[in-house]
């Protein structure tokens, strides 16, 4: 009899999800999909708002990454107002978004997926938490924290709080950096720079332990999308958008953002709220592509930062296909953020007051794109002759790869679900490849709450015959 | 030292008491071993400063039927329970503190019954007009609890 296994809600990730896993009648995996079980609605109800309101009522999407909702949008208005802001506070956007960048990969490295790489895929659950690797290997838990902290403490610094800073304006930013101010960030990073190359050198040490997930979780082969510039280094603010091929050839190159709709589209499915969107001419599925951390080291030449340079080289004689890479990269980026940080605070003008273009509107519409710690966001706008807003559209990271992860949930589960019986090792891995991807459901829904585990083995006639629960 | 964190949304009213009170403790409350934070949420990366305080008072808000009431309860650590990700209780708090740092607070934890809780960036009318007292009375509970830790800890070293 045909069966079908629920995973609902998924664990430790940001937001609400459901695996469905759906069995032949001889036990074994036939199909898989990845739920988004959760609607906001941010683009019905900003309609009406004045545009200027666009970058803190956007940063609200998510707690997480609220930085990279605040520069996409701030960034939309000043395509809106038509000027080009000071060098200077693209700079300084840039610093904040490389310390939310830096923060938020430190959360899902060190908080939702070391415990995995730590104490193994098939750990008792109840251990396969933060305290669980503190009690293994203390230090570690220990540098996440201070990560984390350390990235939060940069965007309060120039923000002015952790959360939803209000500092990103339309056409720069509001004030300029003090001197005290960059001294102090300047003083933090060596010790996030040590922090990051030693959680690189022991992630070099236990990847070989994860062959067969490697392995697994690199079984859907797709395109990669993400930003870089003129010298092909890894980019997170500005520059064109690059897309290459499972060779590594590049398919699409020197893409304009606010071109975005001659060559992306979504197609919307009908078992999850998340849209997937894809490479127009190449069609669907055959235009999927993913994005984030992993997309991003596949598109460029090298990062531009000495240090990640060298854990670049390392890191592209991996497969680089295999999703199970995504930690990988991250750890990569947090080094570079700390290393590109450094730089632009020791560029000659960087406590230069200019900081702020200031005028009208002078479009009807602006399209912004930075990169997210998840991947390429987009936010377009439309607004009216008296700047309200009157359309909006989030084209969001992780919904850039909602196709790829609901295809590899099915590739791991075919590879380590045994439907006639069920254990907590098979059901982690399905769970551990999305959160290889490290979806942020809030942002891509445009939810918070309890995120227990509850896995039910359901047959046809929606009979429960097994269920587990975490 | 003590520590006081006073949490809450400062977008969702009443929900932001905890941190009016503690800003008020911050200005009338005469102590040199006080440090007041002001948060949206209890985070993970508080454990570590967290770990430096011999007390931690955390001031939220709370439903119930009696606005501006005000409960205070003593907070055990919480050791290696629950997900640990970007929110955390303040029992979670202390236990993070005890094992990623090896040093545990004493914790209270007072919670004040909010009325309003609609977006908006003031406090009701009502517990607007009750904060001054009860300001003073969280500076009352902090006093008492402090001074009751305090004879506990010379009862331990005699």
């Amino acid at each position: 009899m045909a069966q079908k296994i629920v995973i609902d809600p998924v664990t430790r990730i940001e937001g609400h999800a459901k695996i469905t896993i759906q069995l032949n009648d001889a036990g074994q995996v036939d199909d898989a999909h990845f739920h988004v079980t959760q609607l906001r609605g941010f683009e019905k109800f900003c309609e009406g708002r004045p545009f200027h309101e666009m970058p803190s009522l956007m940063a609200r999407i998510c707690g997480i990454c609220p930085v990279s909702h605040l520069v996409a949008s701030a960034k939309a208005c000043d395509a809106l107002l038509a000027v080009q802001i000071p060098p200077v506070a693209a700079n300084l956007r840039r610093v904040l978004n490389l310390a939310q960048i830096a923060q938020s990969h430190a959360l899902s490295f060190f908080y939702l997926s070391s415990p995995d790489l730590l104490l193994g895929m098939d750990a008792d659950p109840a251990a396969r938490n933060l305290f669980g690797v503190a009690q293994i290997q203390p230090q570690l838990a220990r540098d996440g924290v201070r990560l984390r902290q350390m990235g939060q403490q940069i965007i309060e610094l120039l923000g002015g709080k952790r959360i939803h800073p209000a500092w990103v304006v339309p056409g720069g930013v509001n004030e300029p950096l003090s001197a005290d101010k960059r001294d102090e960030i300047l003083a933090m990073l060596p010790e996030g720079i040590g922090i990051a190359q030693r959680t690189l050198d022991w992630f070099q040490t236990v990847v070989a332990n994860y062959a067969e997930e490697i392995e697994a979780f690199g079984a859907l082969h797709t395109m990669f999308l993400g930003l870089t510039n003129e010298r092909e280094e890894l980019e997170l603010y500005d520059g064109f958008l690059r897309l290459v091929d499972t060779e590594g050839q590049i398919v699409a190159d020197r893409l304009k953002p606010e071109d975005y709709a001659d060559y992306l589209t979504e197609r919307v499915e009908p078992w999850s709220f998340l849209k997937s969107p894809y490479y127009k001419p190449y069609g669907y599925p055959a235009g999927i592509y993913r994005v984030g951390p992993l997309a991003r080291l596949n598109i460029v030449k090298r990062c531009g930062t000495p240090r990640a340079d060298e854990a670049f080289a390392a890191f592209r004689e991996l497969d680089s296909q295999s999703s199970f890479h995504y930690h990988y990269a991250r750890l990569i980026e947090i080094l570079y953020c700390w290393e590109k940080i450094d730089e632009l605070l020791r560029t000659p003008d960087i406590l230069s007051d200019r900081v702020r273009a200031h005028a009208q509107p002078n479009r009807s519409e602006g399209v912004g794109l930075s990169e997210a710690p998840r991947g390429t966001l987009l936010h377009h706008y439309q607004i009216d002759e008296n700047g309200l807003i009157t359309r909006a559209n989030l084209v969001i990271a992780t919904g850039h790869n909602n196709y790829a992860m609901d295809r590899s949930v099915l590739e791991v589960a075919k590879r380590f679900v045994d439907g006639t019986r069920l254990n907590e090792g098979m059901l982690n891995r399905v769970e551990a490849v999305i959160r290889a991807f490290d979806p942020c459901l809030s942002c891509s829904t445009h939810a918070i709450g309890q995120m227990p585990l509850q896995v039910q083995l359901v047959a046809r006639d929606g009979e429960v015959v097994d269920e587990v629960k975490r | 030292m003590i520590l006081v964190i006073g949490y809450g949304n400062p977008l969702r009213s009443d929900d932001a008491i905890g941190q009016h009170v503690a800003w008020e403790l911050m200005k009338h409350f005469d102590r040199s071993d006080l440090l007041v934070r002001i948060a949206y949420q209890l985070t993970p990366e508080l454990a570590e400063i967290v770990s430096h305080f011999e007390t931690v008072v955390f001031i939220d808000a709370r439903v119930g039927s009696r606005p501006g009431e005000m409960v205070w309860e003593e907070i055990q650590p919480a050791i290696g329970t629950g997900a640990f990700t970007h929110n955390v209780t303040p029992g979670a708090l202390l236990g993070a503190a005890h094992e990623l740092y090896g040093r545990t607070p004493s914790g209270l934890l007072i919670s004040i019954v909010g009325e309003v809780f609609d977006y908006g960036t003031d406090l009701s009318p009502r517990l607007c007009k009750m904060l001054p007292d009860m300001t003073t009375m969280a500076a009352d509970i902090i006093r008492q609890y402090t001074l009751q830790e305090n004879n506990h800890a010379r009862v331990r070293n005699c």
